[in-house]
């Protein structure tokens, strides 16, 4: 699949499964398993582009006498969501175009 | 292996990042192996299971690239995915290069020590930047209109329709849009370079104007495009080629040190305020020639079917003149010796310059 466009997906997954709560590094790469296949190197450019363009922000907490890194979703990021669904439309019209009748 | 061997490896990797940066990787790795290990597995599975130090360094720092790139389209409040902006120093460059198709170039200078590189990318783009020993290139290509290809040669009165019909047919309306063909927006690459830029500057195009102004360019430009006009004003420059074919060149205020020239077909060439210290030459067919104090060590101006007017600096005694047409009326006398030489040449029109003393 085009570079761009994997990224694209991820970013969209992750700002996802923020919105149904805060969650950090590892629980993010898991819970994103049900959709794609994501690698910690692959997830990482993603949360930091995220970052950077302030549709996450990002926190530390205590957990088992450790510093873990949560992240939460911003409201650039549901912003975000909705404009993905809106882009995605106008492709799913073609993927639909291309398969009719295909069967 | 274990955890510290790991993070210790994956930092010699990533040296050359900024220290914030490394930082921040090996924490959001270190956090991955705790929480692994937490699920309950050992160290060294959890260590395992992180992908090779050397495949993350290289996502890392290709990653840092692709930044590199694309900082305006970063740091902007609304990033535009579709419009790129490459700087570079350009004190690191000796040749800048540009080559597109179908899109106009425009140069200008401003107050910076970078070049400046804009241009949107659109659906059926491809843009490729290369730098390499001081040659920066930026490359653009683009699909074609039609995925016919349509031979004029190849046309006859019989197979006229039908040739032309798989030619519309087969028409990409998309791309077609884009060249400006039917909304009429045109795209430009944009290119800034500093007031007085040191090295070498070539443009390429094809069926789209090239355009610059207030460029100081110490070394060679070379602007070439074809079906489209060449308009420069204000230049500089040690030595000036420019070319283009089917539409007219216009020069204004424009110093070439070393050597000029303006050659195009079927369009005029407009020369107003142009100067060579060495050699000029503007040459075009089915067009005028219009000059207006222009002045050269050695002046060629040569058409066919156009006429040749205007003014040249200096006095008719100080150039050598070669001059003539046919079915015309001719102003010059032709003399042997001069300091200077004049080559003045048409046919079917009229040659009319003056001397301006």
């Amino acid at each position: 699949m085009d570079a761009q466009m994997k990224r694209g997906l991820i970013e969209g997954c992750i700002l996802k499964l923020l919105l149904r709560g805060d969650s950090y590094g590892y629980q993010l790469v898991r819970d994103a398993q049900e959709v794609l296949t994501l690698s910690e190197s692959t997830l990482y450019p993603v949360l930091r582009r995220l970052e950077n363009q302030q549709a996450l922000s990002v926190y530390t907490m205590e957990h088992n006498g450790r510093l873990r890194k949560y992240y939460a979703i911003t409201d650039v990021g549901r912003q975000r969501i909705k404009e993905f669904l809106t882009e995605w439309e106008a492709v799913m019209k073609v993927y639909d175009f291309i398969r009719r009748d295909e069967e | 292996m274990t955890r510290e061997v790991f993070l210790k490896d994956l930092n010699c990797a990533l040296s050359g990042l900024e220290a914030e940066e490394v930082d921040s990787i090996l924490a959001y790795y270190s956090e991955m192996i705790d929480d692994r290990m937490e699920a309950g597995m050992t160290e060294e599975d959890a260590v395992n299971a992180m992908e090779p130090v050397d495949t993350i360094a290289s996502r890392v720092l290709s990653e840092a690239e692709g930044e590199k790139d694309a900082p305006a389209a970063e740091q902007k409040n609304e990033p535009n995915e579709a419009e790129k902006e490459i700087r570079r120093p350009a004190s690191e460059v000796k040749e800048l290069v540009i080559s597109a198709e179908n899109q106009r170039v425009h140069l200008t200078s401003g107050d910076t020590e970078e070049i400046v590189l804009r241009y949107r990318i659109e659906d059926g783009d491809i843009y490729q930047l290369h730098e390499e020993n001081g040659v920066l290139t930026l490359e653009h290509k683009h699909r074609p209109v039609s995925s016919y290809k349509l031979d004029p040669k190849k046309l006859t009165a019989d197979n006229f329709f039908d040739e032309i019909g798989k030619f519309i047919g087969s028409i990409n309306l998309g791309n077609l849009i884009q060249l400006g063909g039917i909304t009429g927006e045109t795209r430009c690459i944009e290119v800034m370079l500093p007031r007085i830029f040191k090295g070498k500057v070539t443009v390429k195009t094809s069926n789209a104007r090239i355009m610059a102004e207030e460029v100081t360019c110490l070394d060679e430009m070379k602007l070439h495009t074809s079906n489209a006009r060449a308009m420069l004003s204000h230049i500089v420059a040690h030595q000036l080629n420019i070319v283009s074919s089917n539409a007219r060149i216009v020069l204004e205020d424009v110093y070439a040190r070393q050597q000029l020239d303006a050659v195009t077909s079927n369009g005029r060439i407009v020369a107003t305020k142009v100067v060579s210290d060495n050699g000029m030459h503007l040459r075009t067919s089915n067009g005028s020639v219009r000059v207006e104090e222009v002045d050269a060590k050695a002046l060629a101006i040569k058409t066919s079917n156009g006429s040749i007017s205007g003014t040249v600096k200096g006095r008719s005694e100080d150039y050598a003149i070669r001059s003539g047409t046919s079915n015309g009326k001719n102003n010059l006398v032709d003399c042997a010796e001069g300091e200077k030489q004049l080559v003045v040449k048409t046919s079917n029109a009229n040659i009319a310059l003056e001397f301006m003393g």
